[in-house]
């Protein structure tokens, strides 16, 4: 039973603003990831978690207490942090021992504590040995073990894989993850890498930059049903298209309009008089050599600006008028910079976006309302 | 042409200073205090007697463990108090007065000894500011001429002493304290920060924590300790001159008396010499404890 709650979290320091009003429920034995760009307060919100720093407003509860004034060692928490923070003078082991010696452990209890958390890490050969004499991988274990042996109520992780390479830091992620669904600890993770957070979340919080949340929600929901194209565009690799155009207003129909390119909306949208913007995956683009059936209202055109490698495909930067658009293709498809194509775009594929607010007023076609995905 | 000027103004005319006026007069040391001097310096008698005369003196040993009491007292307890003000200065209530503290800790060092030496005197005159306070307090039958009265507390350290003990390290705590802040600043917060979550005990910081990292700064002040011991002169001197009988004499002191009090100068060369040797022997030592020499 932990039930990690934030209510109204506001921070500033000084004048400036780090977040305001953050509401969040972290759900119990489950990896919550708090997500967005640098400097968006994720990782303050993290601290004041912690109690490393204190809100101006708001409150932190954990089982319904209100636990703001309790210090941060009191609060049953743990935290891994960004450059790891291992205590560079003492040994692997002495890092994972020296929170337990606080707390009161007998020696015995230490000693098979500090065993099998490392049996677990696999770091067993290695506790004896400084910070300094570790790998990036071993240290990121031993800072893993500092967190788990006090068996924290919480587990907090402030973007603890940023200083790792792309290789390792799987690698570990995959390990904080085993880790994680082995204990079932209740756990928040601060990253600004929408791959990671995807990859490990059961649920995620994304942070506007200017410190609020903009939406909440399981991996695949913000996936799929961003309500806003803030969020739709954080997330996905290669990064949704924005395609920009006009309403028309034909009579009862509502008709999106980019040059020759016309898609009916009107079953999707009732509000006639907002500025819109269409929101297409780049899987969702398919792409034809130019000059195709030329009577097709579906497709846009643009022109070949940069073909992008990636082993199993393609991925074709595109200009479509002032729109920057990018496409998948298959890998043994040839295309030459400044080539004309034709992209085709299925109605039901399509995000539709307000212009002026941001907010999604419709979703593709083929998700049913209220599909909220559980890992 | 131009090239020779360069090479003389740099290099010929500063050494040819430099060994005029220090090296030649501290080699010559060497020389004279291995020489039996009457009226005027003689340098081809050298003989061992001066060094038999020396080791046989218990003034010497007196006031050279006076010496290695003063470099004990500056090593670990100067420098512990700098360390655990600095320490304390890190916490967040004493942060926004640091400057001002910095600032008061650093000042005798900005003053001259003479005056420091002369304040101190008259602080613990008969009259003086102590006895003055214990008075007020209710303390008054411990009131005393603290640099006349001898009590030995042990065998070479007698209550005058402790008082220049107190004011020597008035005198230079404060350096040391900015200067452990400035190396604590160079601690980075993380650490801090996850001793917090681990709730380590202010004891197991320091231990594990600061002083580990600290520890290269230590054995550098050490030297500049040790070495500022063995040169420990202006205080005494201006306060004691060594006394009461040779209850606060050090190697400064005794040096001086024998060279300007009793114009005994190539016994004065001669302690100098032994002197300089003792300094530069507990410097080596203290640089291989700390693992930079060797």
């Amino acid at each position: 039973m932990s039930r990690l709650k934030l209510d109204n979290l506001t921070k500033y320091f000084g004048d400036v603003k780090a977040i305001e009003g953050i509401n969040l429920t972290v759900p119990d034995e489950q990896f919550t990831v708090l997500l967005g760009p640098s400097g968006c307060g994720k990782s303050t919100t993290l601290r004041i978690i912690a109690g490393l720093e204190s809100q101006s407003r708001g409150e932190v509860r954990l089982e319904k207490k209100e636990i703001s004034h309790l210090s941060p060692s009191e609060r049953g928490i743990a935290m891994v942090f960004q450059d790891l923070a291992l205590y560079p003078h003492v040994s692997a082991k002495e890092n994972m021992s020296l929170a337990l010696e606080v707390k009161g452990y007998t020696d015995e209890e230490i000693e098979r504590l500090v065993k099998e958390t490392a049996e677990t890490l696999g770091i067993s050969e290695f506790l004896d040995r400084k910070p300094g004499n570790l790998s990036g991988g071993q240290a990121q274990r031993v800072a893993l073990g500092r967190a788990m042996v006090r068996d924290p109520e919480v587990m907090l992780f402030d973007e603890p894989l940023s200083s790792l390479d792309a290789k390792l830091r799987i690698e570990m992620r995959k390990e904080i993850l085993r880790v994680q669904k082995d204990l079932n600890t209740t756990t928040v993770y601060v990253t600004h890498n929408q791959e990671e957070a995807m990859e490990i979340a059961d649920k995620i919080a994304i942070y506007y930059p200017y410190g609020e949340i903009s939406q909440v929600g399981s991996p695949l929901a913000l996936f799929q049903k961003p309500e806003n194209i803030y969020t739709a565009d954080f997330f996905g690799s290669p990064p949704i298209n924005i395609v920009n155009g006009s309403i028309d207003n034909k009579g009862s129909q509502l008709i999106f309009e980019k040059e020759d390119f016309k898609l009916d909306i009107s079953s999707r949208v009732d509000n006639q008089t907002k500025e819109m913007q269409l929101g297409i995956r780049p899987r969702d683009l398919a792409v034809g050599k130019g000059k195709g059936d030329k009577d097709s209202e579906n497709k846009l055109t643009a022109q070949v600006d940069l073909v992008r490698h990636r082993g199993d495909e393609k991925l074709l930067n595109l200009k479509s008028g002032k729109d920057k658009l990018t496409a998948v293709v298959e890998k043994d498809k040839k295309y030459s910079i400044g080539e004309e194509v034709d992209l085709y775009v299925n109605n039901s594929n399509t995000y539709i976006f307000d212009e002026n607010s941001g907010e999604t007023l419709s979703f593709p076609g083929n998700l049913e309302n209220g599909d909220e995905d559980e890992r | 042409m131009k090239d020779k000027i360069t090479k003389f103004t740099f290099i010929v005319l500063p050494f040819s200073i430099y060994f005029v006026f220090f090296l030649a007069p501290n080699l010559s040391i060497f020389l004279l205090g291995l020489n039996e001097w009457d009226i005027r310096p003689t340098f081809l008698n050298v003989s061992l007697a001066p060094l038999k005369r020396l080791f046989t003196d218990p003034r010497f040993y007196e006031a050279i463990i006076h010496n290695l009491m003063l470099v004990f007292n500056s090593v670990f307890i100067q420098l512990g108090i700098a360390f655990v003000i600095a320490y304390l200065l890190r916490k967040p209530i004493a942060k926004m007065l640091k400057t001002v503290f910095n600032t008061i800790y650093f000042l005798p060092v900005a003053i001259s000894l003479v005056a420091i030496a002369l304040l101190w005197k008259w602080m613990y005159q008969p009259s003086g500011l102590f006895n003055i306070l214990l008075k007020s307090i209710g303390l008054g039958s411990f009131a005393r001429p603290w640099l006349s009265s001898v009590t030995t507390i042990f065998p070479y350290f007698d209550t005058p002493f402790l008082a220049l003990l107190i004011g020597i390290n008035w005198t230079w705590f404060g350096m040391y304290v900015v200067l452990f802040s400035a190396g604590m600043r160079e601690i980075p917060q993380k650490y801090f920060d996850a001793a917090k979550i681990d709730g380590l005990s202010e004891l197991t910081k320091i231990r594990k924590i600061v002083l580990p990292s600290i520890k290269p700064l230590w054995f550098s002040f050490s030297i500049l300790a040790i070495s500022g011991s063995f040169k420990s002169f202006a205080f005494v001197w201006n306060t004691t001159m060594g006394g009461p009988g040779n209850s606060t004499s050090v190697a400064g002191t005794f040096l001086y008396r024998q060279a300007f009090r009793s114009l005994d100068m190539g016994y004065a060369s001669t302690i100098g010499m032994v002197v300089a040797i003792i300094g530069f022997l507990m410097v080596i030592i203290s640089l291989k404890r700390s693992g930079r020499l060797f």
